[in-house]
């Protein structure tokens, strides 16, 4: 979700931020790198290795986008979960 | 350096460096930003916890990579579950596994032959390079041999070529000291052995001074046989000489085992010099003798096509210097030099196209193997049905069931492809040693061929025997594998596409068979012809040898040598002769007849000399007259034989009884202008090949020589004796021999029924070698049919109960099976007749009194594989006629 929200921005650091700023909980990088693998591995998303960026002392990001599968992995499971939640959600809160 | 940069230093060091870049990148900006909210500390602090986090990930890897090696432990247990299923399934096994190791094994050893003779370069250096150099006549061939200055003119003036030699086979009688023999020698160049890439073992090759003078230096060099054989392997046989035709010869060096020149035969080297003694005076210096052959390496800057372009200048420079002497040995009256790769000079096209054939036959019945595979793996698979239906139910996936069948089929090829290795070495050993036995014609090059070319399984045929198997196991593992995915619990047998392949693999496999079986009926009927052809005589218990004679000698040495082999015990019945039957011809000759044109009603035959007691030795028809007799010597009437193609040739309808004819050759008595009266006509013998047409043949006596002393080529040389032990005679008549006269060795002692074996062993080899391929292949097939009927039965069995149970009765249920194998039959054999027919054609060459399209050979094969098919398919057939329509009706 991260990565659609950010779309052209999704990179290590700023996919981090994002999941820490919405959940409120602790993520280091790494573990954001090895689910990005993971999910590279099940050919979910894809992600290359941008061009250096003064911003940052002139190294490269790794970018990552949704591919295909990726996106209809997440709009599946979004369905599911919001299907699941529909009507729930004064309950789900009070819970 | 800050406090940051150092750490941020030390992180990065820490990471891979497939990471590195933009992992640091992340974290030098995410420290930036907690540096601006938060302080320098906080920002180390998170920098610290990070890498920490870090290095664990890094550290959980191995358990990410184990999980993927489960994958591996996974194939093991197929691999394991594999072998299981073999066990417990042995006949299927086996069946799987003989098919395929006889099938990929016979496959793998031919195509080792074919890929020696055929593909792999001669064992020269730059043999891709080298030629014969022949000159170009109105034959296709050329001419192959040339007087020695042309060669030495060519070899001095061409441009095209980095180096040249020239060689020529001879037959010379060496004494190496008190027991003289005869040897196959080659005569060559001093530019011989570099060309060839051939160095002595011991001692010298010959120098290019050695090649200066004619008959001056008298060297021989030894081949490694004869130094074994002759000499004892005497370690200083280079200090030892030879004696040849009364001169002595200094031994120079000795070659190493594995050459045996250009013919695989040779055992001495004499310089090309040296024939102007031991051939005859002007040999090496005259240009009038054809005999040395030109071989020449292509320089590395000069392509094939250049050459060529150059020949015809050079030809014309050679032919101003040394032209040719002979009008057949120029095309159109010109003189050109004709480049032939020097392998094709080596390999027959005739054998070439033979084992191409054999190479086909033995892909068919490959593809019979591997039908026969298919059909057991899909069979099995349809069996198993339950078996994998029970494991999908138990929450096997599609994939793990097809990765089982798939490791049970790789790991049958597998055993499968090593037991082929070991057919394939048999294979071969027995084509080696039972290879055809060294005659005239064609399969004297192939015989060569194999000394040549040593044979082996190499690790090339190897991985391809191991890929074909392989392949085999993938693809047809693959057919049932995704069959029996797809299988489920609740699925009613049906008729699925599988059955029409499984017909189609059948039909297949009869058509191949029968196309196989068609050549080896074929093959086998030439052996038959040729085994029981009509020699027009008796080979049992005759033996023949001949005297290499190295002086002329009067009849009277002839009569003594025939009067003291009568007086040995143990022969029954002794003759001499000029040649004798079998022995590669004899000397052939215009024959004028009397009372016809002296030119053009001569009669071109053979003629021999021979002794009065030779036709009824070897067992000869006389037909009409008489035989010689003691009576007819040098002072009687001079009288002749003939055969009886000569007496139909030149007397047609007439007895040619009284008869006169003339053969111009000097006689000891009377001059050549002198008629021979004819006194008796005999039954044609073969002299040289099967092959070749019945000449006529004229025998003059033996006691009535021909010049004074008969001339060496005419002289009665050849001993023919009907001994009661062969063994004992070749002793025995080499030791009378040897006594009578030291000089002269005995040589090509053999019994009649040897000589008979030879020419007829071309057809004996290629129809043993298509029958063994032929029976294989009719036995996949008929177990094949079998199987496929069998198991196609076994499944209608609740039809056929139904069927039964409704009324019908056995002899419309044998008909429904029946009629099915049988129409598959029919198409097979059909099939397979069309491509017998458009294949037997290209076994022309090895088919002896048969025509390519012989109607009985295509019937008879028709009828045996078709007979075949319906004994197959009828066993299943009368099996299912007892099905007991109730139990049938159970099952399933």
């Amino acid at each position: 979700m991260a990565i659609v929200r950010l779309e052209d921005g999704a990179y290590g650091a700023t996919i981090r931020r994002d999941i820490e700023a919405r959940t409120r909980r602790r993520l280091s990088i790494s573990a954001v790198y090895t689910t990005l693998d993971r999910l590279e591995e099940k050919g979910l998303i894809r992600s290359w290795t941008g061009e250096p960026t003064p911003e940052r002392g002139g190294r490269r990001r790794r970018h990552v986008a949704l591919l295909p599968p990726g996106r209809r992995a997440l709009r599946e499971s979004y369905t599911a979960y919001s299907n699941m939640a529909t009507g729930l959600e004064q309950r789900l809160k009070t819970l | 350096m800050s406090l940051l940069g150092v750490l941020l230093w030390l992180a990065g060091a820490a990471l891979p460096r497939r990471e590195r870049e933009y992992m640091l990148g992340d974290l030098e900006e995410e420290c930036a930003r907690i540096q601006d909210e938060r302080g320098t500390w906080a920002a180390a602090a998170w920098l610290l916890g990070e890498s920490a986090r870090n290095a664990a990930r890094r550290a959980a890897q191995p358990i990410a990579a184990l999980r993927s090696r489960q994958r591996g432990a996974l194939l093991a247990t197929d691999a394991r579950q594999a072998l299981r299923v073999m066990r417990k399934a042995p006949g299927f096994t086996a069946a799987v596994v003989v098919t395929l190791a006889l099938g990929i094994g016979a496959n793998t050893a031919i195509f080792s032959v074919v890929d020696a003779l055929l593909f792999r370069p001669l064992p020269f250096p730059g043999a891709e390079r080298l030629y014969a150099v022949r000159l170009a006549s109105d034959k296709p061939d050329g001419v192959v041999a040339w007087p020695y200055p042309k060669y030495a003119a060519f070899a001095r003036e061409q441009d095209a070529f980095d180096a040249t030699a020239a060689y020529s086979p001879a037959v010379v009688t060496i004494d190496p000291g008190g027991r003289p023999l005869r040897a196959e020698a080659e005569v060559v160049t001093s530019s011989y052995f570099p060309l060839f890439g051939v160095h002595a073992a011991m001692g010298r090759v010959f120098t290019a001074d050695e090649e200066r003078l004619p008959a001056r230096d008298a060297v021989v060099i030894l081949g490694d046989a004869l130094w074994r054989g002759s000499f004892d392997a005497d370690p200083n046989v280079t200090r030892r000489t030879v004696t040849i035709k009364d001169r002595v010869y200094a031994i120079v060096g000795v070659l190493p085992p594995d050459f045996r020149g250009q013919s695989g035969t040779s055992e001495l080297w004499l310089p090309v010099m040296m024939a102007d003694h031991f051939m005859y005076k002007g040999a090496a210096s005259a240009s009038f003798g054809w005999w040395i052959r030109p071989v020449a390496r292509l320089a590395p800057s000069v392509t094939e096509a250049a050459a060529v372009a150059r020949m015809p200048a050079l030809s014309e420079r050679v032919g101003r210097i040394e032209p040719s002497r002979m009008k057949l040995a120029t095309r159109n009256g010109r003189e050109l030099f004709q480049l032939v790769p020097y392998r094709e000079t080596k390999i027959d096209p005739a054998v070439g196209r033979s084992f191409m054939v054999l190479l086909g036959a033995v892909g068919f019945v490959l593809l019979i193997a591997c039908a026969n595979t298919a059909n057991l793996l899909l069979g099995r698979a349809l069996v198993r049905r339950e078996e994998f239906a029970v494991r999908r139910a138990l929450g096997a996936s599609r994939g793990d069931i097809v990765r089982q069948v798939l490791a049970e089929s790789v790991a049958l090829s597998l055993v499968a492809g090593a037991a082929a290795i070991v057919v394939a070495r048999w294979t071969i050993a027995w084509l080696t040693t039972a290879k055809p036995l060294n005659v005239t014609g064609f399969w004297s090059q192939y015989a060569r061929t194999f000394d040549f070319f040593d044979v082996s399984l190499d690790p090339r045929i190897t991985v391809f025997n191991f890929s074909v198997a392989l392949g085999v196991g993938l693809l047809f593992g693959m057919l049932p594998a995704r069959q029996a995915a797809g299988l489920e619990l609740d699925q009613a047998p049906k008729r699925r596409a599988g059955d029409h392949l499984c017909s189609l693999l059948v039909v297949v496999q009869l058509a191949v068979s029968v196309a196989v079986l068609a050549s080896a009926g074929l093959l086998v009927r030439s052996f038959a012809n040729a085994a029981s052809a009509d020699l027009g005589f008796v080979p049992d218990g005759v033996v023949s040898m001949t005297i290499s004679m190295q002086q002329r000698r009067p009849a009277s040495f002839y009569r003594e040598l025939r009067d003291r082999l009568r007086a040995l015990p143990g022969l029954d019945a002794v003759a001499l002769a000029n040649g004798a039957p079998l022995g590669g011809g004899v000397n052939s000759g215009p024959i004028e007849i009397g009372g016809r044109d002296s030119r053009d009603g001569a009669v071109q035959a053979g003629i021999n000399v021979v002794t009065p007691s030779f036709f009824e030795t070897l067992g000869i028809r006389r037909l009409e007259g008489r035989g010689f007799s003691e009576d007819d010597t040098e002072t009687a009437a001079r009288v002749a034989i003939v055969s009886r193609t000569f007496a139909d040739a030149a007397w047609p309808g007439q007895s040619a009884i009284g008869k006169q004819i003339r053969h111009g050759l000097r006689i000891a008595h009377g001059d050549a202008k002198g008629w021979t009266t004819v006194v008796g006509v005999v039954d044609d013998a073969v002299y040289g090949t099967l092959e070749e047409p019945r000449a006529p043949m004229l025998y003059l006596s033996a006691w009535q020589p021909l010049g004074t002393p008969a001339a060496l080529s005419l002289a009665p040389d050849t001993i023919v004796v009907r001994p009661t032990s062969a063994a004992a005679a070749f002793s025995a008549v080499r030791a009378e021999v040897r006594a009578l006269d030291p000089s002269s060795p005995v040589y090509d002692a053999a019994t009649m029924a040897d000589r008979v074996a030879r020419v007829t062993s071309r057809y004996r080899y290629g129809s043993a070698m298509m029958s063994a391929l032929a029976l294989l292949a009719l036995l996949l097939a008929g177990v094949g049919t079998y199987a496929v009927a069998g198991w196609t039965t076994a499944r209608r069995t609740r039809e056929i109960g139904i069927r039964m149970a409704l009324g019908a009765q056995r002899r419309d249920v044998l008909g429904l099976v029946l009629g099915g194998g049988l129409a598959l039959a029919a198409a097979g054999v059909a099939l397979g007749l069309g491509v017998a027919l458009a294949v037997s054609r290209l076994l022309g060459g090895m088919l002896f009194g048969v025509t390519p399209h012989d109607p009985l050979t295509f019937a008879a094969i028709a009828v045996v594989v078709g007979s075949i098919a319906a004994i197959a398919s009828y066993l299943p057939a009368r099996r299912a006629t007892r099905v007991d329509p109730v139990a049938a009706l159970r099952t399933d």
